[in-house]
């Protein structure tokens, strides 16, 4: 099921009918606790129908997995054993890596050897696998850790791992982010429901009418490389990354949106990152929720920054590679993570050798120049985050390099989208230095729906959406990850 | 209780108010005519009279329509001279680019005031509806020397070529009256329903205009086909002494080299010529025209920028190429 569909559009209201009905305020003699479970368990089912609705099949294998992070991690707070810990991270491990990645390396391995492929696996990805694994292992490693005690009610933690805004695109929610909002009294409420009725709008429209749009002119682009001119694969480079942008920092918003309807908080995923100053702010400000996750769990785990500077830029590059290979199983996501990292390591590099005023003081013709380059350079890197292979890649950068003539199409939607994007940025700026913050920080423009102002704002910002919204089929381009 | 029906209230003045300035935003970005049904016959439907329009979907083009509903730069009274007609699809309709660059406009500028040309191509009418209205649409502006017929596909059903032979072939309805007319008037209401309701308004192609063959239940020669539809046109521009002119295009395709290329059914297309010639019916392929300009210029006819690269409908260049070769066969024929 998409948030951008009709189905949604039925279960979503059922949803919320029936946990408002679960709740204090309409059940007043009922125990709040007894309340509290039944939405869970409801929670729970919607989240599963919500999978399920995909492929009713892969329900089990999430249910497998819950259980698995249940009982483990129920041992080793027990008793203490490391290998119920092992197996807690490694059985996800190893899920993913059969689903997503066996026919990768085993095609690559043969490739590299000249072997004939002795053949693939027949297997469709399950939809969110990539992310509800990696919340099935924060949740077992923050136990291991002595952040959380370990759950003792398989309810909540399946709902920790299913809870169906989140569940098929992020953001990846940390354990101890979220399980605590359990054992708290959350209903839906008007507040919640005004703002988180306003986020879904503005990530709904981030979604059908700039990604999707952009879309159109980005596949074709895709589909024919040799046939455009060097201005047109620019353009489309940029376009691309303001495309997954909106894909997906819409659907982490329409995310939080459902959540906070809810009652619920998920993290923020995306923070501006088109006014990021260097590779390594950027990756700060973008997929915030994996970022996070693999410095906390990963780059921390290698040692980070504590066994000197080498060994920090070869965690480093460890991190972004297997961030890159978290996005699929091909070598353009691989040399992509490659080139982010290598990009940061050069950073780090020089900051710490050469750099001496703070950044702070940079004059503002330089600040832009420096979100200029990193956003160039990320639009670059985009190319390989779409093209079907690193010499497709690598023959559209050439074509860019070499001026290469072809056709000019400069798309209406990339080109409105791109100024919309710098105009949202600006405001975000003047902001920001309003409020007296140390840098720039995105904002939901949220209005007050209690006055007519307010919905006449909504109304017509809505309206627009459906409006100008591509309709065609078009997939959430996280989905696939 | 109270509150809930004071929120009710407000939200139903802000709704008011957001439709008319969502109105007001497509009066620019998305605002067609309504169509009603033409009593003449000479087409299915025609827009209303002196409307004006605009599209930021599919093109950009603001302009308004004819005293007729038609697209032509100047209006039309019964009697006045026209040389050539011109009949076909929403590509020869030109709601997509601007007034002076549809092809009506461009055969009008390329004969610098020699000859006359009348557009009343429409969108949805494939050759189909085309050839069905010709008798009545030849009666009605009595051309003096040319009908200009477009085509937009070589794949014809048998059974729906009967329909037109017979005169039961249905016409492209019209709902202007009612609730469904009025509803129409408002522009946001319009695009909405463009949008989610009308199918394939979206998906870009003009090819879309013509319908798919269903699979033949009897195997036929494709001759046995599509001759009682030439046979018809060839009989009612004798009957009304105007030569016809059959003009072919299609959407193209880019390949991944950046090649352009037809998909059309080179067998059908040559037999379709050929079918034409031995009824004296002029007939022009514009496709090989389309891919030697794309080779010479990277240009293609097809698309907007606000369309896929190469989709949705003619563009201003197709649209002069297309004039252009239309002019060549006519200074041929009378050379």
């Amino acid at each position: 099921m998409q948030f951008n569909s009709l189905a949604f559009l039925v279960f979503f209201p059922i949803v919320c009918a029936l946990a408002t009905f679960f709740s204090p305020h309409c059940m007043k003699k009922t125990d709040p606790a007894k309340l509290q479970r039944i939405r869970h368990i409801m929670l729970l089912l919607a989240s599963y129908v919500f999978y399920g609705w995909w492929n009713w099949k892969f329900c089990f294998l999430m249910l497998l997995m819950t259980a698995v992070a249940f009982f483990s991690s129920q041992h080793y707070s027990r008793h203490g054993n490391k290998a119920a810990v092992w197996l807690g991270v490694a059985f996800p491990l190893v899920v993913l890596g059969i689903f997503k990645y066996f026919n990768f390396f085993v095609g690559s391995f043969c490739d590299a050897f000249g072997i004939v492929n002795p053949g693939t696996l027949r297997i469709i990805l399950p939809v969110g696998i990539s992310f509800y694994t990696f919340q099935s292992l924060s949740y077992t490693i923050d136990v291991y850790r002595g952040k959380l005690k370990a759950e003792e009610d398989f309810v909540r933690l399946a709902l920790y791992i299913a809870f169906f805004p989140q569940l098929v695109a992020g953001p990846i929610v940390k354990a101890e982010h979220f399980i605590p909002q359990l054992y708290e009294e959350r209903n839906i409420n008007i507040k919640n429901i005004e703002i988180g009725v306003q986020i879904f709008a503005f990530g709904l429209f981030k979604k059908i009418v700039m990604a999707d749009n952009i879309a159109v002119f980005v596949d074709a682009v895709h589909a024919a490389p040799g046939a455009y001119s060097a201005a047109t694969l620019l353009l489309s480079a940029f376009a691309h990354y303001v495309q997954i942008y909106c894909d997906f920092s819409g659907y982490s918003d329409m995310a939080v949106g459902c959540a906070r309807v809810l009652g619920y908080d998920l993290t923020r995923n995306f923070n501006l990152p088109f006014v990021s100053e260097s590779i390594s702010e950027l990756w700060s400000r973008w997929h915030i929720s994996l970022s996070t996750w693999l410095q906390e769990y990963l780059y921390f785990s290698l040692g980070g920054s504590k066994k000197g500077n080498v060994r920090t830029y070869v965690n480093l590059m460890i991190t972004m590679i297997l961030g890159g290979l978290w996005h699929g199983a091909a070598w353009t996501f691989v040399l992509w993570g490659a080139l982010i990292g290598l990009a940061q390591v050069i950073e780090r590099f020089v900051k710490r050798n050469f750099k001496k005023k703070p950044k702070g003081k940079r004059p503002v013709p330089m600040r832009i120049l420096s979100m200029l380059l990193t956003t160039s350079f990320f639009s670059l890197m985009a190319l390989l985050f779409r093209a079907k292979s690193v010499a497709v890649a690598w023959e559209m950068f050439v074509s860019i390099l070499t001026l290469q003539p072809g056709i000019n199409h400069i798309g209406f939607w990339p080109v409105v989208s791109i100024v919309l994007v710098i105009f949202c940025c600006i405001c975000a700026a003047l902001r920001s230095r309003k409020l007296g913050q140390r840098s720039i920080q995105g904002y939901y423009p949220l209005v007050d729906l209690s006055t007519v102002k307010g919905l006449v704002i909504f109304f017509t910002f809505v309206g627009l959406t459906l409006g100008l919204a591509y309709t065609g089929e078009s997939p959430f381009i996280y989905f696939q990850f | 209780m109270k509150k809930t029906l004071q929120w009710l209230l407000k939200a139903f003045v802000a709704g008011c108010i957001a439709l008319v300035l969502l109105c007001a935003f497509c009066m620019l970005y998305y605002n067609v005519p309504v169509h009603h049904n033409n009593p003449s016959g000479a087409t299915d439907y025609v827009w209303e009279s002196h409307k004006f329009y605009s599209r930021g979907i599919d093109g950009f083009a603001l302009g308004r329509t004819n005293n007729e509903g038609h697209n032509n730069l100047s209006d039309y009274h019964e009697g006045d001279a026209i040389d050539i007609l011109l009949m076909g699809s929403s590509n020869m309709e030109g709601f997509n680019v601007a007034q002076d660059k549809s092809t009506a406009a461009v055969i009008n500028q390329l004969f610098e005031g020699e000859k006359f040309c009348y557009n009343i191509g429409t969108a949805g009418h494939t050759m189909l509806n085309n050839v069905k209205n010709l008798n009545d649409a030849l009666d009605k502006y009595q051309p003096e020397e040319y009908v200009i017929i477009e085509c937009i596909s070589m794949d014809y059903d048998y059974e729906a070529v009967q329909a037109v032979v017979k005169g039961t072939f249905p016409d492209n309805a019209s709902h202007s009256g009612g609730i469904i007319g009025l509803l129409q008037r408002l522009p946001y209401l319009r695009l909405f329903y463009t949008q989610f309701f009308k199918d394939g308004a979206l998906a870009f192609g003009a090819g879309k205009d013509e319908p798919a063959a269903p699979a033949p239940a009897v195997e036929r020669e494709y001759s046995e086909i599509v001759s009682p539809l030439l046979d018809m046109v060839a009989e009612s521009c004798e009957n009304h002494a105007v030569q016809p002119i059959i003009v072919y295009n299609n959407t193209l395709m880019l390949r991944e080299d950046g090649s352009l290329y037809s998909s059309t059914d080179t067998d059908k297309l040559a037999a379709f010529s050929q079918l034409c010639e031995e009824r004296g019916i002029c007939f022009v392929n514009v496709i090989p025209s389309f891919i030697e300009s794309y080779e010479q210029s990277h240009k293609l006819p097809y698309g907007f920028s606000n369309t896929s690269p190469g989709g949705g409908h003619m563009n201003a260049h197709g649209h002069s190429i297309f004039a252009a070769e239309v002019c060549a066969a006519i200074r041929e024929m009378e050379a």
